[in-house]
């Protein structure tokens, strides 16, 4: 018996890997198809769900991986909104440089983060990370030559050969974005440096008793997650054309939160369907106003009842259960060899 | 100079001396135990050796060079392997994944390579995903790869320890009580393990054991601590015969004494 699992969970390991390619494949054919069957405002909203979707993947690494727990990502979303803001408005740069430029000033700000994380864990870093959310919020409304304090900023569309881009154009640099950090994110997942992040997430004395720099480990998962939240920070400035403190507070944090959990802690594809699927439902539930915020709360304390290993669990589940349900006939097939 | 070297090693846990005035140095090559009843100060000791706890006083030299004070990735990366009383795997990752992190931690690879996943990278975690898969079949324990950590047996679980810090072909391996919580029968399996080690791998044994039984069988040295003193040190036959290890052992009956 022992002996016939490990063929067969190989097999069903590279099955689960094609299912999910497929799925993968099929999202993206349907992110490319979505614009020419919705209208603008609809495709403004998936916009911000896949800006969403690049904050989620950058914080699923940091958060379900390293296990470095962190309430800041608004604030490295700020970063990169306000430095996309003032790099193209003042300054005058392009926004194909700008962009980048944000999510590497963002980076830099969550080394920032990073060396208190040196020190502290757990519940304290939150605490930590919580007071870094407070004080980007209050230097955003202190600072209003650059920021516009309370009252915001608007930000410009960027142009392309000199014509502004439509909610149409921007979508697809979205998702051109979305796509190929989702393909960073994965290959560091798998590389030796997502294996260091949950070696240190299991325990850091274990992994430095193997040679792990764990410093560096960390640092680099903050790093990492904060160029993912900066860049959508930039990206998500221009689309939604005016930004102020409001958009970067603690209940953006919890959404953030959500979306990882609903997809579950530290699975790349997981944040992807987190952060859609609380997109879809954020959306169907705008029509309940104040009791939107209860909804998706209430989604999060469902998910943490039901599933407690979010979406990435339930498809791990469906694997085994599918492994059960194909083990006599793989039994079978070894026996007739 | 030899190999691994204390020095007056004392460490103090707020008025408790876990560790007081310790020395003794190894050689290279063979098996050495230490041994001595709960609370001796045998985990404390490898704790200090590896870095994982600070040392009050004295001084640790690992193959001439100082590692008192050092970190325990700089320690690790010298060669200076050790296992975990309690396995301590990832217990959410596979069983092949756990055995190739004892080989990719200690390398530093850079963040733009992983995010690229370069044809370097790729073949090098190839390369580590055979060798680990080897160690595996070495360990008799291929058929578990695909296991989640969690999934596996205490006893299996602590064989994959071993064979994690192995990969990271350390010339010392400090063992943590590696039969400590297992059947006499997964302990010889286990001390087989440990022979193979030290055959094939040319690895310097240094194992903590509570089991006599065991070190009397593999161990050509045996330093014996009570209450965070050493209070003997020698080949196992004499020392068991040493009437103040006899009283530190009292009421437990000493094979060979």
């Amino acid at each position: 018996m022992a002996c016939l699992a490990a063929p067969r969970r190989g097999v069903s390991e590279r099955a689960t890997e094609q299912a999910l390619t497929f799925l993968l494949a099929a999202t993206v054919a349907v992110g490319v198809a979505l614009p020419f069957f919705v209208h603008s405002y609809l495709l403004q909203m998936a916009s911000f769900a896949l800006v969403n979707v690049i904050v989620a993947i950058g914080l699923t690494v940091l958060i379900g991986q390293a296990g470095q727990v962190s309430l800041a990502s608004p604030s490295f979303v700020a970063i990169g909104a306000y430095l996309v803001t003032h790099l193209t408005k003042v300054l005058g740069l392009s926004y194909w440089v700008a962009m980048p430029l944000s999510g590497i000033g963002a980076a830099a700000f969550g080394a920032v983060l990073g060396f208190p994380a040196l020190r502290v864990r757990g519940f304290y870093l939150a605490i930590v990370s919580l007071a870094f959310l407070q004080t980007t919020s209050i230097l955003i409304e202190t600072l209003q030559t650059y920021t516009g304090g309370v009252r915001g900023i608007s930000v410009p569309r960027p142009t392309i050969f000199g014509s502004r881009l439509t909610n149409f154009d921007f979508y697809f640099v979205v998702l051109a974005v979305t796509v190929i950090l989702f393909a960073v994110a994965r290959n560091v997942s798998r590389s030796p440096l997502g294996r260091s992040f949950r070696a240190v997430h299991a325990s850091e004395n274990v992994a430095a008793s193997q040679g792990a720099d764990v410093a560096r480990v960390k640092m680099i998962a903050f790093v990492f997650s904060s160029f993912y939240a900066g860049i959508a920070g930039a990206l998500f400035a221009p689309l939604i054309g005016f930004i102020d403190p409001l958009e970067f507070g603690l209940v953006t944090a919890i959404h953030h939160i959500v979306f990882i959990i609903v997809g579950g802690l530290g699975s790349v594809p997981g944040a992807v369907y987190g952060a859609l699927t609380m997109g879809v439902i954020g959306e169907l539930t705008n029509g309940f106003k104040e009791y939107k915020e209860l909804i998706f709360n209430l989604a999060l304390l469902a998910v943490l009842f039901v599933i407690p290993r979010g979406l990435s669990g339930i498809a791990a589940s469906l694997v085994k259960f599918a492994r059960r349900r194909r083990g006599p006939s793989a039994e079978q097939t070894v026996r007739e060899v | 100079m030899s190999f691994l070297s204390l020095e007056n090693v004392s460490v103090r846990f707020g008025g408790v001396n876990a560790l007081s005035e310790v020395s003794f140095s190894l050689e290279p090559g063979g098996i050495s135990a230490i041994i001595g009843p709960n609370g001796a100060g045998k985990t404390t000791l490898i704790n200090a050796v590896s870095g994982l706890v600070p040392i009050d006083n004295g001084r640790i030299f690992f193959d001439g060079a100082e590692i008192h004070g050092k970190t325990a990735q700089a320690i690790a990366r010298a060669g200076l392997g050790r296992a975990f009383q309690h396995a301590e795997l990832m217990a959410d990752e596979s069983v092949v994944e756990n055995i190739i992190a004892g080989r990719t931690l200690r390398t530093r690879p850079s963040l733009l390579q992983c995010m690229l996943w370069t044809p370097a990278l790729r073949d090098s975690e190839r390369e580590a995903r055979n060798d680990a898969l080897a160690m595996l079949e070495g360990l008799g324990l291929r058929s578990v790869a695909d296991l989640k950590a969690r999934e596996l047996s205490y006893g299996v679980a602590k064989k994959i320890d071993i064979g994690r810090a192995l990969m990271g072909a350390p010339r010392l391996l400090l063992l943590d009580e590696p039969t400590a919580g297992l059947s006499d029968i997964e302990a010889d399996d286990l001390i087989g393990l440990c022979l193979r080690a030290v055959k094939d791998f040319g690895t310097t044994l240094l194992l903590i054991e509570h089991n006599l039984r065991v070190v009397m069988a593999v161990s050509q040295r045996v330093i014996v601590l009570d209450y965070g003193r050493k209070i003997a040190d020698g080949i196992p036959s004499v020392v068991t015969a040493d009437p103040a290890v006899v009283t530190a052992y009292l009421g437990e009956e000493l094979p060979g004494a």
